[in-house]
């Protein structure tokens, strides 16, 4: 029933994003154009669905690539990766970059004491922050221009695109759809585990298997994501709630619902980044201004 | 005149004010092109480590590169004049008056300017200033029936680009052509590809050194099919807003002359 009206909601603002806005194309714009909106749709998708799933396995409604440094530990191997050169070298070290990233915030969150809760969120802004300064210094000191880095941090969804970028969307985008199964699988295991991790174990799921798997998983694909759009932030933490308040709290139909409003909230957010100003705004900018206000409505109402 | 601003000592000091600099200090190389310009190279008693032209300005005392001038550094060289860049450099212009020290600013929007600002500047120096040989080489302004549309490229990604407020789209109009990005009122705007694509520019002119044929779009850019791509120009005659910008008025000059009948 919802999806009947989602998805053609989502066909029309695709529509709008090509042909309309900021203004029709030519032939060769609408190549331009298509490749970003494909770009935005697996921007949109992928941190979504990271973010729903990262909600569930962790139990804890503020967590997501961004909220627990992941994306900026992946944006650090990119940076690494341009000052090293190859493109291959980027991917392996924003990989890196992020398992590495994920690793110490689950150590820090240990350490505290508090590991399910308040202390990923602090370890996880802890390393985001930085992260974020060891690529300032990095790319600062490597005589990068400053707006590199802003574009890199604060998430781009306009870079140049070349042929390659389309093998590199093509492949990544492949790699998500085979996680994205992944996540599918693990939905009913997630409702379980929201009804506490004692009855999930006396059920059988191994939380821990299951936890291992899901940081590798997103962190590779986040790493394939920030090293082609950068950091975005608070997409994979409004999505899913969005989705959870429309279609309840199921993991299964809140996957389905993460997708397409994942995808709807990145064009629209992308479509406001480049026509609120003449210049082309970061789309994070867009993002954490409807995400930080979230955030804070979620941590009151708990 | 008016992009000079002299902080002024207060009246104990007034004396001073009537003789002219004797110890200047630089943090911009166009500004210590400028000097030297000027013939008061002897004055200059500290420069960044970005001034490397002319060569004899890397002999010069160093106060730290362009981004990070060491305001300590600066002080213990005991200027009666410092020359500083707007907007990059506002924060130690700020330190450095309230020191009391002397601070000339420059932010040249236009060709003209830059020569205002070497006017202003030879003045404070007491010496003569060849403004009117100057401008004639600015004017008059070449005049085509159908003026290129010339893109300046400064970084690739995101791409930067120059807006109206920029000296050189100034440049641009004062070489025959118009900028692409006349419209934007932002000085170094970050545009998309697909604006540039959109106004098909008859010239290219690319200031980094990353790849470009790769790009969705590029083959059927009018530029690149007449081969109106310019990418080993020398950037420092060209981003600099000092003396030498008439160099690059003249190269440019000759480009788009070289363009224009394939128009």
């Amino acid at each position: 029933m919802r999806a009947k009206v989602i998805v053609p909601l989502l066909g029309i603002l695709s529509l709008i994003y090509i042909f309309l806005l900021p203004n029709p194309p030519s032939p060769v714009i609408l190549k331009i154009r298509i490749f970003r909106l494909l770009l935005a749709i697996y921007t949109g998708v992928t941190l979504s669905v990271f973010g729903l799933f990262l909600q569930g396995a962790l139990n804890n409604p503020l967590v997501e690539p961004y909220t627990l440094g992941i994306a900026s530990g992946a944006a650090l191997g990119v940076s690494i990766g341009i000052l090293v050169g190859s493109a291959l070298s980027i991917n392996i070290l924003a990989f890196l970059g992020a398992v590495t990233a994920a690793t110490l915030v689950f150590f820090l969150a240990r350490l505290s004491g508090r590991l399910l809760r308040e202390g990923l969120i602090l370890a996880g802004i802890i390393i985001s922050f930085f992260a974020s300064g060891v690529v300032f210094l990095l790319l600062v000191l490597n005589g990068r221009e400053l707006h590199e880095i802003i574009y890199l941090l604060m998430g781009y969804l306009g870079r140049v695109p070349t042929r390659s970028s389309y093998l590199h969307l093509s492949l990544s985008s492949l790699i998500a759809g085979v996680s994205l199964f992944y996540i599918f699988f693990t939905t009913k295991a997630l409702d379980i585990i929201a009804t506490g991790y004692e009855s999930a174990h006396s059920l059988g799921i191994n939380v821990n298997r299951l936890l291992t798997r899901g940081f590798i998983i997103i962190s590779l694909n986040v790493g394939l994501l920030v090293t082609q759009v950068g950091v975005i932030g608070f997409v994979g933490l409004i999505v899913p709630h969005l989705a959870r308040l429309l279609v309840g709290d199921h993991h299964r139909p809140a996957f389905y619902a993460s997708m397409f409003i994942g995808i709807g909230f990145i064009l629209i957010a992308d479509l406001l980044s480049r026509s609120l100003t003449t210049i082309e705004l970061p789309v994070g900018v867009i993002t954490s201004i409807f995400g930080a206000p979230f955030f804070i409505y979620l941590m009151i109402r708990r | 005149m008016r992009y000079l601003v002299l902080l002024t000592l207060l009246s104990c000091v007034g004396e001073r004010q009537k003789s002219e600099v004797k110890r200047v200090v630089s943090l911009a190389p166009s500004l210590t092109e400028m000097v030297f310009f000027l013939g008061a190279q002897n004055r200059l008693v500290g420069v960044t480590t970005f001034c490397d032209y002319p060569p004899e300005a890397k002999k010069i005392t160093k106060i730290g590169d362009f981004s990070n001038p060491n305001l300590e550094r600066i002080v213990a060289l005991k200027p009666d004049l410092v020359l500083a860049a707007l907007p990059e450099q506002r924060r130690i212009v700020a330190e450095l008056s309230k020191m009391g020290i002397s601070v000339f600013t420059s932010h040249p929007k236009t060709i003209d300017a830059i020569i205002d600002e070497m006017d202003s500047l030879a003045h404070l120096f007491g010496l003569p200033f060849p403004e009117d040989s100057l401008k004639k080489l600015i004017y008059p302004l070449p005049n085509f029936d159908r003026k290129p549309k010339v893109y300046i490229e400064l970084a690739a990604d995101p791409i930067i680009t120059v807006g109206h407020p920029s000296y050189l789209n100034d440049l641009i109009i004062k070489s025959g052509g118009i900028n692409i990005f006349a419209s934007v009122e932002v000085e170094f705007p970050v545009v998309s590809w697909e604006e540039v694509v959109r106004a098909d520019p008859d010239l290219i002119l690319i200031f980094h050194n990353q790849r470009c044929e790769e790009r969705l779009g590029w083959k059927e850019l009018t530029a690149v099919k007449n081969g109106m791509v310019f990418s080993g120009l020398n950037e420092d005659v060209f981003l600099r807003p000092g003396p030498r910008i008439f160099i690059a008025l003249s190269e440019l000059r000759r480009i788009i002359e070289g363009c224009v009948p394939r128009l």
